[in-house]
């Protein structure tokens, strides 16, 4: 039903699939440019080009998230392209073959960011785990969490957006350096 | 710890951290514009598509059904006759000249009054003065020399130049 009005050139379609697929696709981006958020930027902006070139009606939302993903992949493949173009061919070949491998397994692109997630703050100091298990798996609000802590909510803000950002430091670093086979 | 649907908020939090805050409004607007384009360009597309069909249709049309003229008259299809065919009407009482027979008084009828007198030249002779004196004799008269082939007759009473009788 989306994308048939999607091919209609519906402009809520668009903001609709937006809400539903923009941050799924970031993720997967993110982990096929291996946390180089540059790249995968550039290659969300080509992907979501391609979903307006080339959007036609789909059945089922498994074949469409495929699609998207091999037009993820392939605005990815374009952009390292362009940005590496002076490299040696072996390189592109073998940053090609690595894309494709991602594409291999997309059903656990999301996997492997939760598996690296849950590792990192596995790793958390105490205090902060204990934090961000109050917020996000307990799902209390932060003026309950500070009333508890006996601190502001200012001073809560603050610490769990410190511990976001390590944490995303730490996953990107990880996908970086992981082996992408 | 598990990663529920429900916890998918820790991930995104985690990712949008640092991320430029105005990217994603930034893109949704590029794509929305890049779909308006997209819109216009497929409806000029269709419509140029539809008047050319509409065009080429034409021309078949015109090629192979010339057009008719319009209302034509049945006379001219009917077959040529050998007569024509002449409707006539009678004239008006008013319209009609009569002629009558004139009654005999009305007759002008045209018959001789004049006598026609006849001359004949070299039956007359030529008389000096004497002879046309005593031809005008019993008149009073006189003959007047005007020059020398030049004469006039002058009656004493003038009444006698109007003629009179001759024994």
């Amino acid at each position: 039903m989306l994308t048939r009005r999607l091919v209609g050139g519906d402009e809520m379609a668009y903001r609709a699939f937006y809400d539903a697929y923009f941050d799924r696709l970031s993720r997967y981006l993110l982990v096929v440019a291996a946390g180089n958020e540059d790249a995968m930027r550039e290659a969300l902006q080509g992907t979501l080009v391609r979903v307006v070139r080339h959007i036609k009606v789909f059945q089922s939302e498994d074949v469409f998230w495929s699609w998207l993903t091999v037009l993820a992949r392939s605005a990815f493949s374009d952009e390292t392209r362009k940005r590496r173009r002076y490299f040696s061919f072996l390189e592109r070949f073998t940053r090609h073959t690595a894309v494709e491998g991602n594409g291999a397994g997309d059903s656990q692109m999301d996997e492997r960011l939760w598996v690296l997630l849950e590792r990192q703050v596995a790793s958390l100091p105490p205090d902060e785990q204990k934090l961000v298990e109050r917020k996000y798996f307990a799902r209390r609000a932060v003026r309950e969490i500070a009333r508890e802590l006996q601190t502001t909510e200012k001073a809560v803000e603050s610490k769990l957006s410190r511990i976001r950002r390590k944490l995303k430091d730490a996953v990107l670093a990880e996908l970086n350096h992981e082996p992408r086979t | 710890m598990n990663h529920e649907p429900d916890n998918e908020q820790l991930l995104a939090d985690v990712l949008a951290e640092t991320a430029p805050a105005d990217f994603r409004a930034a893109l949704l607007g590029e794509t929305l514009r890049l779909v308006c384009r997209r819109r216009h360009w497929r409806q000029t597309r269709r419509a140029t598509a539809l008047l050319v069909a509409l065009g080429l249709l034409a021309v078949l049309v015109w090629q192979n059904f010339p057009l008719q003229p319009l209302a034509p008259m049945p006379v001219a299809k009917a077959k040529v006759k050998s007569y024509e065919l002449i409707h006539t009407q009678p004239l008006s009482a008013g319209a009609i000249v009569v002629t009558r027979t004139f009654s005999a008084d009305q007759l002008v009828a045209s018959v001789a009054t004049a006598e026609i007198v006849r001359t004949s030249s070299g039956n007359f002779r030529v008389i000096n003065d004497d002879e046309l004196l005593t031809l005008v004799s019993p008149r009073p008269a006189a003959l007047v020399r005007l020059g020398p082939h030049s004469e006039q007759l002058v009656f004493a009473n003038p009444d006698d130049e109007r003629g009179f009788p001759i024994n």
